[in-house]
């Protein structure tokens, strides 16, 4: 058999061809493989369940039914029990807020809530903007007890025409993963928004 | 016997380690390309006052003042628990051009470093809150220009320069990161310096 041997003076440690080419497949297999490899966010993408205003809607660990969405360029709240004057709550943009039932299904938790714009942009309410004893944000939900409540987002008025409410089971978006995300169409199209930028009062009285 | 020097061109005469050295310079031009090899050293960052705008990736920035105060944005006299300690503040406006709230309400948190000794490192706020309802939060609605109050505190017999420096760095969004391989905004490169002058406020005027 006809065996080619090593030069007595390479080296030990220097590879040869055939080991030189097998190292550089699997190279080439490694940087192949590890860019078609899915990222961590899109592995932990959500399960979309599409819905509408006023339909009950059932995702895993909760249920809900939202209303149609109103506007308004600030809120009154109550000033707390050293200022009996409400407080104006004020925005550079304006409010949208959305009236919803909600009931936990399985185990005690929260609903976390965000508007996605027509640009594809996400806006997340504060528990303490407007600080009112209906915002849901942080609100804690038992099973087999239904809650009325809102959510209140601000966002620039060219930004409320195709915007639509999507909730998640838990406060942090995307973290959880791999959970259904409720999309409800908030029907906010062309003459709709048009119509609610018309009617949104100065201030909205949140108080009592 | 051969001697050292023929050894080592009979060495770099063989293809494999011919391969191997055209692998190796190809490694350092790539990591020349991609600027690995461009030292920040002596890096001259643009220097800016109040009511300059910057771009700073996630958000653009515009200082409007900076004061010391012995009480905290939104109260209006000294804690009277602990020991005394004063408020070093710096009040920006903040557009967040990012995709969500969330990304802006981290970029908030990162963008801005006060600079006490030069050359050192950066500190981050000890608290950001907006100046006008001073409720800290973390997010921060896209597309809507936000005053905001970042807070650092300083010992009591801290006594400040004329003019105070702070360091401004970009927050930059990644499509691949190499840690999970999913999009983020991450901290990327110092963008600029700012210098604004320290007011000195009292108890009853700490608020803009």
């Amino acid at each position: 058999m006809n065996v080619r041997r090593r030069p007595r003076w390479l080296p030990h440690w220097l590879p040869r061809w055939r080991d030189l080419l097998l190292a550089m497949l699997a190279l080439v297999a490694i940087v192949v493989l590890r860019n078609a490899e899915p990222a961590y966010n899109e592995r932990l993408l959500p399960i979309v369940l599409d819905g509408g205003v006023e339909q009950r809607i059932q995702a895993r660990n909760f249920a809900v039914e939202a209303k149609r969405p109103k506007l308004a360029h600030a809120y009154l709240v109550d000033g707390g029990a050293l200022a009996p004057d409400p407080r104006r709550v004020a925005t550079a943009g304006i409010w949208l807020s959305v009236v919803a039932d909600v009931e936990a299904l399985r185990v005690p938790g929260l609903v976390g809530a965000r508007i996605r714009t027509r640009d594809g942009l996400l806006y997340q309410g504060n528990q303490d903007r407007p600080a009112t004893a209906v915002n849901f944000i942080g609100k804690t939900l038992d099973p087999g007890l239904p809650v009325t409540g809102a959510w209140f987002f601000e966002l620039p008025p060219g930004q409320v025409e195709g915007a639509r409410l999507q909730l998640f089971w838990g406060p942090y978006d995307g973290l959880g993963g791999i959970d259904h995300l409720v999309d409800i169409d908030l029907g906010l199209d062309a003459t709709r928004t048009r119509q609610l930028l018309d009617e949104a009062p100065a201030a909205l009285d949140l108080r009592g | 016997m051969s001697s050292p020097g023929k050894g080592l061109a009979q060495v770099i005469r063989h293809p494999p380690l011919r391969v191997l050295l055209a692998i190796a310079a190809l490694a350092v031009v790539a990591v020349a390309l991609v600027g690995g090899l461009r030292g920040t050293r002596g890096k001259t960052l643009a220097t800016h006052g109040a009511g300059a705008v910057i771009d700073a990736g996630a958000l653009e920035l515009t200082p409007l003042r900076a004061w010391i105060s012995d009480v905290r944005p939104g109260r209006d006299r000294p804690s009277s628990f602990g020991p005394s300690e004063r408020y070093l503040v710096l009040q920006v406006r903040a557009l967040n051009r990012s995709d969500s709230s969330q990304a802006g309400g981290f970029a908030l948190h990162n963008s801005i470093l006060w600079l006490p000794v030069l050359p050192g490192e950066g500190i981050r706020p000890e608290s950001v809150s907006r100046s006008d309802d001073h409720g800290t939060y973390y997010h921060l609605p896209p597309l809507l220009p936000t005053g905001i109050d970042l807070v650092w505190v300083v010992p009591a017999d801290w006594t400040p320069d004329a003019e105070t420096q702070w360091g401004v760095r970009a927050v930059r969004f990644k499509s691949r990161t190499w840690l999970t391989g999913g999009s983020e905004w991450l901290p990327a490169e110092q963008l600029a310096k700012l210098v604004l002058p320290l007011e000195e406020r009292r108890a009853m005027e700490a608020g803009p």
